[in-house]
């Protein structure tokens, strides 16, 4: 029963969580861009006009972590994260093993593992914010929470990537020969 | 007894990980069962600091750089054209097409440092030209699945990036430090393929080889990556950069070479863009896994039971030395770099001021030892791509045996740099 319910809401969130996270990839991919010129930016300003600047190298790898934290919900869908695949994609495995263990690291892994980081990540953003927290060097960045609440964003998505995923994968595993 | 839960915990995630689901998921679900029952949930609650401490290493932002330089150079077409070029000129030669492919290999090794992308580039050009030219498939695949790894030793290199984090040690320096072995390595392969060539081959005319040599045209087509070469390792090495800054300009160097290449469009930049973020996003991901890991691993006192285990060899270098090596190199027949880095690594790291072992040297010795791992069968990196991407009459069996003998290169390269630690630290040492 509980079951049918979350299997019902996954359906239906599905497609606009396909469409966006679909289009996460290359948003994200332009937060790239943005870092690579930045720091080339930086590295002209350093060292041909001798300024370089707090602000700058701060909002790089504010980059940094949002493209690594946001991009894993966008790298599980597109089945790039690594695998140990001795067995996995081996002779022994057939299909419905392989989505066998999709779903049951899925449910025993994935999800706890997304559950507690958002867990204990939220207090963390949240001191950062009540403490209007910014960056100790002079020049450097304020809304410090912004950058930190990548970390509970991010695994969120990947909690909801990784149910979706369980939702597509369901059918084959019940599937008659 | 918490020691020896961290040994079953250890345990439990090597046989977990073999079922296959992505490894960083695996990572932090075992941390969790194993560290919620004994050390209570709230051990979890110093795992948003460790990320936020990944989140602003400021060296880690240099891998994103150099996997983003290493796509956009991969399709730039610079590999297709050095290696025709190459071939022009060293083809005569007995064994000059394998030679060709080696020198290539330390020119992609020294720009980009993909190892999956070269290897597929390399096996997808040179292994027709070298099958029809009579070169024997085991030898032909070994050269070209070695050639492609090499870009893991050779720096810049991803694995040096992440290993100088794990060992503590600055990246420029291991950089520096991965010259002379380099070489060294290089220089070995380069002496196999000449005697292998010498004995089991004879000098055939390529179908390539009708057209004159063209020097001119080599060095068109050289230029480019040298100078790039010269901008990102050049500026690591004099110190005027860091790493990661040399990266960002290696980015904008390759973009503009690839962008004289012709076939290069806007649209390019994005996908190598969006392909960076994947692979970025899977390192991370198996970093923070491991960060989780680790945390749980030394709440039990794992650490502490692994430096007890290892003080009653009555703290030999020696034993700890082949027995991690050892293991590294066992470990690589199943796992990839990735997984051991952050895994395995981090359990041997502390060790290093107990017995007095230089940690740049260590960190060289593994970054040597690991390149096996993606040769050793069952499951070499390598060996997979190559075999994607050749035609079905070569045998995987074919490739393997091809790969044993530089498999052994590489152990005596090992065996060389432990016993001549000077070949690693002297580099260093003097620049800086």
């Amino acid at each position: 029963m509980i079951l049918k319910t979350v299997y019902g809401f996954l359906k239906a969130i599905k497609e606009p969580m396909e469409t966006t996270l679909q289009k996460s990839g290359s948003l994200i991919g332009g937060l790239l861009i943005l870092m690579v010129s930045l720091t080339f930016y930086d590295v002209v300003m350093r060292y041909v006009f001798n300024a370089g600047s707090v602000g700058t190298q701060e909002l790089e790898w504010h980059l940094f972590a949002a493209i690594f934290l946001l991009g894993g919900a966008y790298t599980l869908r597109e089945d790039q994260h690594v695998r140990v695949d001795v067995f996995y994609r081996s002779k022994w495995f057939s299909k419905r093993a392989q989505v066998g263990v999709d779903i049951f690291g899925t449910v025993f892994f994935l999800v706890p593992f997304c559950l507690v980081v958002i867990w204990t990540s939220i207090p963390f953003v949240y001191d950062a914010y009540l403490h209007s927290e910014m960056s100790p060097d002079p020049g450097g960045l304020k809304y410090r929470w912004i950058v930190k609440s990548m970390i509970p964003f991010g695994f969120f998505l990947l909690l909801l990537q990784g149910l979706m995923s369980i939702a597509d994968r369901l059918p084959v595993l019940f599937k008659q020969k | 007894m918490n020691g020896l839960l961290a040994l079953g915990m250890f345990i439990t995630l090597v046989i977990t990980l073999l079922l296959g689901y992505p490894v960083a998921f695996t990572l932090g679900a075992i941390a969790l069962f194993f560290g919620t029952p004994t050390l209570g949930l709230d051990i979890f609650s110093l795992l948003p600091m460790r990320i936020f401490g990944i989140m602003t290493n400021f060296t880690l932002l240099a891998v994103p750089l150099f996997i983003f330089m290493g796509v956009i150079l991969q399709r730039s077409g610079l590999a297709e054209r050095l290696l025709e070029d190459m071939a022009q000129i060293f083809g005569r030669l007995k064994g000059g097409l394998a030679i060709s492919v080696v020198l290539v290999g330390v020119l992609l090794g020294a720009t980009t440092g993909v190892v999956g992308a070269t290897v597929v580039t390399l096996g997808v050009i040179a292994l027709p030209i070298m099958i029809s030219n009579k070169y024997p498939n085991d030898f032909t695949t070994g050269t070209i699945a070695t050639a492609g790894t090499l870009g893991q030793i050779i720096p810049p290199s991803i694995v040096l990036i992440l290993l100088a984090d794990i060992m503590g040690v600055p990246v420029g320096k291991l950089f520096i430090g991965a010259i002379l072995p380099s070489a060294i390595l290089v220089s070995l392969y380069l002496l196999y393929i000449t005697v292998y060539a010498a004995i089991n081959l004879q000098t055939l005319p390529s179908p390539l080889l009708n057209k004159p040599s063209k020097w001119t045209s080599l060095a068109a087509s050289i230029t480019p990556p040298l100078l790039l070469i010269t901008l990102v390792l050049g500026s690591i090495v004099l110190g005027i950069a860091s790493p990661t800054e040399s990266a960002a300009l290696g980015c904008v160097g390759s973009i503009f070479l690839a962008s004289n290449s012709g076939n290069f469009k806007v649209s390019s930049v994005i996908e190598s863009a969006t392909y960076t973020v994947k692979l970025t996003s899977m390192v991370f991901l198996v970093l923070i896994g491991a960060t989780a890991f680790s945390l749980v691993f030394k709440g039990l006192g794992g650490d502490v039971v692994i430096r007890d285990s290892m003080t009653s060899f009555e703290s030999s270098k020696v034993i700890f030395l082949v027995l991690s090596m050892l293991l590294i190199f066992l470990m690589g027949f199943f796992l990839d770099f990735i997984e051991i880095c952050f895994i395995v690594v981090p359990i041997l790291v502390p060790m290093c001021p107990f017995l007095g072992i230089d940690p740049l040297w260590f960190g060289l010795m593994i970054a040597i030892n690991l390149q096996t791992s993606f040769l050793t069968p069952p499951f070499g990196f390598s060996i997979f791509y190559l075999k994607a991407v050749s035609p079905a009459e070569i045998k995987t069996t074919e490739i393997y045996k091809g790969v044993l003998p530089f498999i052994l290169i590489q152990i005596v390269t090992l065996i060389i740099l432990a016993l001549f630690p000077e070949l690693v630290l002297w580099l260093p040492k003097t620049i800086s």
